[in-house]
C-alpha cells in the first residue's frame, strides 16, 4: 500500500472544525437547568445601585444582571437619574430597572395630554396623526377608533382618575361628551413605550363604584322622603331637585305606605348624560316600583319617584315625579362648558 | 470505544474501509476526527494519544491533539458564558475548570472564570 492510495486527513484541523461546529451535541445547550442554581442560604435581598454598578463594571453579562434585579428587585427606587448613575449598562438592564421604576406620576402628567391629542386628531378625522399614541391593534379598525371618538362629534372630556394595574398598564377612567349631547364614560388603557404612553385597549366603564353607592344614596333618600326628614333628603338629591313638591299632601299618603326600600335593579342609562337609573321596591308598592336616576359623577339624585316609559303615578299631582331640571347644565358644568344657575 | 463510535457515527462502513487503506496513525487520527464532531473530546484526544504512541514525532497528531484542546476548551467555554447569562454561577465555573483542563492556558477561560466568581461576590453569593 503506496501513500497515493492512502486517504488523506487534513493535518491543519481546519476540516474538522467546520464539522464540529455543525455538530450539535456539543457541551453547549445540554444541560438541563431551567432556574439560578444558587447556593442555599444565598441572598435573595434586592440589589442596592452600588452593586448595580459594581456588575457593570465587571462586564457581567446584560442578560444576567437583568435578570437579577427581576428576580431579586431593588433596594432603591429607581427614577429617571438612575439611567445617568448606570453608564454603560445594557439594554436589558436598563429595561428591568425601568419595569421596577414608579411611573404613575409620569402616567398621570403625560395620559391626559395624549388623550387630547387623540381626541382631537380622531374628531378630525385624522387617525394617522395618533399612530405614536395608539396601538395598531385599535388604529387598523375603524370600529375601534369610532368607540373612542367619530370624526366631527367631539366637544369635551375630562379625566376622572389614572390607576396602576398590574403588568404595567394605565388605567384611565374618561368621561367625555360627544354632539350633539351624548356623554360616555370610557376606559382607556394604556402600556408605557419608550417616553410614551399607548392606548392599547378601549372599553366602557362598568361603574362598579358609583353604582353601589347609588343604590345606597336612593335607600337613604326613600328613608328620610319616608320619615319627612327633607334636610335628610336634600343631602343625597341634587340642588335643583324640587324636594319641595314633595311635601304635597297627595305625596305624604303615597310615602306613608312605603315599608321598605330594597333595590331591584340599577342600569347605566345615557339619557342626555351618563347616568344610573335605579329601581326600588318600596314594598306596599311593589307593583309600581319607582324609578331614580342618580349622576355618577356626583353621586347624587336628579330625579326622583318616577317610572322610566310609564306613567305610574297618574293619581299624584307630579305624575312624572320630580326632576332636577338642570340635569344638562350640571352635566355641561362638569365638562366646563355652561355652568347650571345657582339655586 | 470503536463500536460505540460506530453506532454514533453511523459509520462502521468507512471505519473498516479506514482500517484497510490507512496506516494506524492515520486510523487513529481519523477516528479521532469523527470524535471530535461528535463532542467527544476525551476520546478524540486519546485517539491522538495513541497516534502518537506509534509516532511520536508525528506533527499531524500533534496539531490534531492541540487543536482538539483548543476545541474542547472553547466549547466549554461557549457553554460556560451561557450558564453564566442563565445565572448558573457554579456550573458556569465548573465548564471553565473543564475548559482549563484541555488548555490550562486558556486565557478566555481564566478571564472568565475569575468574572464569574466576582460577580457572584458582587451579588453576595460567596
Amino acid at each position: 500500500m503506496t501513500n497515493r492510495n492512502k486517504r488523506s486527513i487534513p493535518a491543519s484541523g481546519l476540516g474538522w472544525l467546520r464539522v464540529a461546529g455543525m455538530v450539535t451535541c456539543g457541551i453547549a445547550g445540554v444541560f438541563p437547568f431551567t432556574r439560578p442554581l444558587i447556593a442555599q442560604g444565598a441572598q435573595s435581598q434586592p440589589l442596592g445601585l452600588g452593586q448595580i454598578q459594581r456588575l457593570i463594571q465587571l462586564q457581567a453579562p446584560d442578560a444576567t444582571i437583568a435578570a437579577e434585579i427581576r428576580r431579586r428587585g431593588l433596594s432603591f427606587t429607581p427614577d429617571r437619574r438612575t439611567v445617568e448613575a448606570l453608564r454603560g449598562a445594557g439594554p436589558e438592564t436598563l429595561q428591568a430597572i425601568d419595569e421596577l421604576r414608579p411611573m404613575l406620576d409620569e402616567a398621570k402628567l403625560a395620559i391626559p395630554q395624549t388623550l387630547t391629542k387623540i381626541y382631537q386628531a380622531l374628531d378630525q378625522g385624522n387617525p394617522q396623526a395618533i399612530g405614536p399614541f395608539v396601538s395598531p391593534e385599535i388604529t387598523s379598525r375603524t370600529q375601534a377608533l369610532d368607540a373612542v371618538c367619530r370624526p366631527f362629534t367631539y366637544k369635551a372630556h375630562y379625566v376622572e382618575t389614572i390607576i396602576e394595574r398590574p403588568g404595567r398598564k394605565f388605567e384611565a377612567r374618561v368621561r367625555v361628551l360627544f354632539k350633539p349631547f351624548d356623554e360616555k364614560a370610557q376606559v382607556f388603557t394604556f402600556h408605557p413605550n419608550r417616553s410614551t404612553f399607548v392606548l392599547i385597549q378601549v372599553g366602557n366603564d362598568p361603574l362598579t363604584l358609583e353604582t353601589e353607592a347609588a343604590k345606597e344614596v336612593v335607600r337613604q333618600f326613600v328613608f328620610a322622603v319616608r320619615a319627612g326628614k327633607w334636610d335628610v333628603a336634600s343631602r343625597y338629591a341634587s340642588p335643583h331637585l324640587p324636594i319641595d313638591k314633595m311635601k304635597a299632601p297627595e305625596w305624604a299618603q303615597y310615602f306613608d305606605k312605603i315599608t321598605g326600600a330594597q333595590v331591584d335593579s340599577v342600569q347605566i342609562i345615557a339619557d342626555h348624560g351618563i347616568l344610573l337609573l335605579v329601581r326600588v321596591d318600596v314594598r306596599s308598592y311593589s307593583a309600581h316600583l319607582p324609578d331614580f336616576l342618580v349622576d355618577p359623577a356626583t353621586g347624587l339624585i336628579v330625579r326622583a319617584f318616577f317610572r322610566a316609559r310609564e306613567n305610574i303615578f297618574t293619581k299624584l299631582p307630579d305624575p312624572t315625579g320630580f326632576t332636577d331640571p338642570d340635569i344638562e347644565a350640571s352635566i355641561l358644568k362638569r365638562f366646563g362648558l355652561v355652568g347650571p344657575k345657582e339655586p | 470505544m470503536s463500536q460505540a463510535l460506530a453506532r454514533a457515527s453511523n459509520n462502521a462502513v468507512i471505519r473498516n474501509h479506514y482500517d484497510e487503506v490507512m496506516t494506524p496513525i492515520e486510523v487513529h487520527l481519523a477516528r479521532a476526527q469523527q470524535l471530535t464532531n461528535l463532542g467527544h473530546f476525551d476520546q478524540a484526544a486519546g485517539e491522538c494519544d495513541a497516534a502518537l504512541r506509534q509516532d511520536s514525532n508525528s506533527e499531524r497528531a500533534k496539531t490534531m491533539r492541540a487543536g482538539i484542546s483548543r476545541e474542547a476548551a472553547a466549547r466549554h467555554i461557549a457553554s460556560a458564558n451561557q450558564l453564566f447569562e442563565r445565572q448558573q454561577y457554579d456550573p458556569a465555573l465548573s465548564e471553565c475548570d473543564a475548559a482549563l483542563r484541555y488548555d490550562p492556558q486558556n486565557a478566555d477561560a481564566v478571564n472568565l472564570k475569575a468574572k464569574i466568581v466576582q460577580v457572584k461576590k458582587a451579588l453576595g453569593y460567596q
